[in-house]
């Protein structure tokens, strides 16, 4: 069976859960064709809570959608790769795609106050998912799905006693009565842990968490983050955890990549990243972000905007708002290049940045 | 649920109240009386002033008001000013007529409209989505009386399948009882589907983007139980208010197509009513009209306590 190879591969340790490689997804509209994600590295190993960090409009959450499978049309996926577990998820049929997303890949979105079915009961919802990736002995279809719908699902099996664990795991408070209630019965904070209980209900092997803390207060977030990096350990679930807020990148990642205008500019051990940002782009990021042991710093916001991703016509897309750039900046496309201090603590030799203005001597612009 | 039901319930009370004061002042604000009609120009002003009297117009209008609302509260509906019947007997010949072509063509309605919606909605800029909206843009424009003429000549006439005129009660047998609605009821039926099947696409495309259907297709649910678990109720619910208010549409399709079919239903009396000034039964028929039209949509709001969980539980109020 697939999932004890996997356990057997996780036990050599080292093998990543994700791969994407030199993606693409692309949107054609009436003005041009919108390159959201457009050469996108990025790999996650087993157990590891990788970052994604942008501005909005940056193309985080298309490629969220390109790596669960759930590109919205017109949008395609037009170059590239998405492995997991070393196997393409582009080559996949259709009928295993859909097997592998919620089962063993699952997503959090960022707004929980609609990303839940309003008609559907919140057990239900989490049950659902059980019934569809594991085997409970539960038809899962379309008529078994309405008679379950119109007469009410039982409260006797597998996959309902699963869903009402799933909540208790994400410490919903008497999780049976409450796994009956409708979502407009729950916070919002409730609603994004029901969420989170539905994505992990089957363990998946990668969780991509989109934003899941944006829409929350900010002591909800907290708690939400705190009991993400739990259920993390708990399931033995990788994340790739989505977000503009480099506070909750600072507190949950191991690893950390910033992207720009569909690209990813710099990818970094989270403490390399803050403590010795490379990328113009990224030390722009933080020096626009208030810091509470710096209260008197002034913030400096990156003068501009992202841009439209339509036809961006120089070769670094951060080149017109980056304060360093050069007419090379606008002609030479910028590789990765290793930077920082590879002997500074927590920085593993990882830490790459593309931009012609840095990297190693005689390298740099 | 039953606060909500109550409520709803009061509230349409109210309504039926608020429309037969509207009904009895309204109707007296017309300029001309029975009496004048039925006596001719040359009667005297004796004749005239007695008449009156008669039929009870020389009292107050206020009286006049108060007694015809108690009349109502006991179930009397009056007495017809030309032909001396009884208005609840006329009424009662009437109403099954009228019911049995709105019921026949709302149903019809419906069962066009809703797969139809559909079908535009998880088919959208394909034939099969073209020809939907261009049929429900052609419905939308027709008149109920204008189709029913189409539809006398074509298959009453021409095809012979359907009778031209006239209503069978259902007491003489369920097929020709049948046949004497098909033909209105498809008149009055069609302009209805039109509206209903534009509210049910469009409310269905605008389900299908939701956010609560992302999440669906992310946790790996296939195409038809996302479209018909996840989707449909979600979709059903404008759909529901556009059925219930686009009522009003039957009813007053049934008025012509009736005169066009020859049909002496609730539509046929109360024209004749209003050109005659017959007072009393003009009153009872635009009142058991509103009464079916605001009986219906009650019935709308009470299904809204099976589609909808947040007014089923008062969550939040619809």
């Amino acid at each position: 069976m697939a999932t004890i190879d996997v356990a057997a591969e996780r036990d050599d340790g080292g093998d990543p859960v994700l791969e994407v490689e030199n993606l693409h997804t692309q949107f054609p509209t009436d003005r041009g064709v919108v390159r959201a994600v457009d050469g996108v590295d990025l790999t996650i190993e087993s157990g590891e809570i990788v970052g994604l960090v942008g501005e909005s409009g940056s193309g985080k959450s298309v490629l969220a959608e390109s790596v669960v499978g759930i590109v919205e049309e017109p949008g395609e996926i037009v170059e590239g790769d998405v492995r997991f577990d070393g196997e393409s998820l582009l080559a996949m049929s259709d009928a295993r795609r859909q097997a592998v997303r919620g089962g063993r890949i699952s997503m959090v979105f960022q707004d929980p106050m609609n990303s839940l079915n309003p008609t559907l009961t919140v057990g239900e919802q989490i049950a659902e998912t059980v019934r569809l990736h594991q085997d409970v002995g539960e038809s899962v279809s379309l008529p078994a799905e309405l008679k379950r719908k119109i007469v009410g699902a039982a409260k006797n099996g597998d996959a309902w006693r699963r869903a009402i664990e799933m909540l208790e795991a994400v410490e919903i408070p008497e999780p049976e009565a409450r796994a009956a209630d409708f979502p407009h019965q729950f916070s919002g904070g409730m609603r994004q842990r029901a969420m989170i209980a539905m994505a992990l209900s089957c363990e998946p092997d990668l969780l991509v968490a989109d934003e899941p803390t944006t829409a929350l207060d900010v002591t909800i977030q907290a708690q939400i983050l705190e009991e993400l990096e739990g259920l993390k350990d708990e399931f033995d679930t990788s994340i790739l955890l989505i977000t503009h807020d480099l506070a909750v990148v600072a507190e949950t990642c191991d690893r950390v990549n910033v992207m720009y205008a569909g690209e990813i500019v710099e990818r970094a051990e989270t403490e390399a990243l803050f403590a010795d940002p490379q990328h113009p782009y990224t030390q722009g990021l933080i020096a626009s972000t208030p810091q509470l042991d710096e209260p008197d710093r002034d913030l400096q916001p990156i003068q501009g905007n992202v841009p439209d991703l339509i036809d961006i016509p120089y070769a670094c897309h951060f080149a017109p708002r980056c304060p360093e750039a050069e007419r090379e900046c606008f002609e030479i496309e910028p590789e990765f290049r290793p930077v920082g201090d590879s002997d500074a603590p927590g920085d593993g030799g990882t830490h790459e940045a593309a931009c012609l203005r840095r990297g190693p001597d005689g390298e740099r612009l | 649920m039953w606060r909500y039901i109550t409520k709803r319930v009061a509230h349409a009370v109210l309504v039926m109240w608020m429309v037969a004061t509207t009904v009895f002042f309204g109707l007296r604000a017309v300029p001309g009386g029975p009496v004048r009609g039925m006596l001719g120009q040359e009667a005297t002003e004796e004749a005239v002033a007695r008449l009156r009297e008669d039929l009870g117009l020389d009292e107050p209008l206020a009286v006049q008001y108060v007694e015809w609302m108690t009349d109502l509260l006991v179930g009397d509906f009056g007495t017809s000013i030309t032909s001396s019947e009884a208005v609840g007997t006329l009424v009662a010949q009437a109403v099954p007529k009228t019911l049995s072509i709105a019921a026949f063509g709302v149903t019809l309605g419906l069962l066009v409209a809703i797969p139809a919606g559909v079908i535009g909605a998880t088919r959208r800029n394909e034939p099969a989505d073209y020809a939907a909206t261009i049929a429900a843009f052609l419905g939308i424009s027709m008149p109920a009386f204008f189709v029913g003429i189409l539809l006398a000549v074509v298959f009453g006439v021409w095809l012979g399948w359907f009778p031209v005129v006239g209503y069978t009660n259902i007491s003489e047998g369920v097929v020709p009882w049948l046949r004497g609605i098909v033909l209105p009821g498809i008149a009055v039926g069609l302009p209805y589907a039109a509206g209903v099947t534009r509210m049910m696409r469009s409310s269905l495309i605008e389900t299908l983007d939701e956010q609560y259907m992302r999440t669906a297709r992310a946790k790996g649910v296939g195409d038809s139980v996302r479209l018909y678990k996840h989707a449909m109720q979600n979709a059903l619910m404008p759909v529901v208010t556009i059925a219930g208010i686009q009522l009003a549409l039957v009813l007053g399709g049934t008025v012509t197509v009736e005169i066009v079919f020859g049909i002496q239903g609730l539509g046929r009396l109360l024209v004749d009513s209003i050109l005659e000034r017959n007072y009393p039964v003009t009153q009872v028929a635009i009142l058991l009209i509103s009464g079916i039209f605001v009986f219906m949509n009650l019935l709308v709001d009470i299904a809204y306590t099976a589609i909808d969980p947040r007014v089923r539980y008062g969550g939040e109020q619809a």
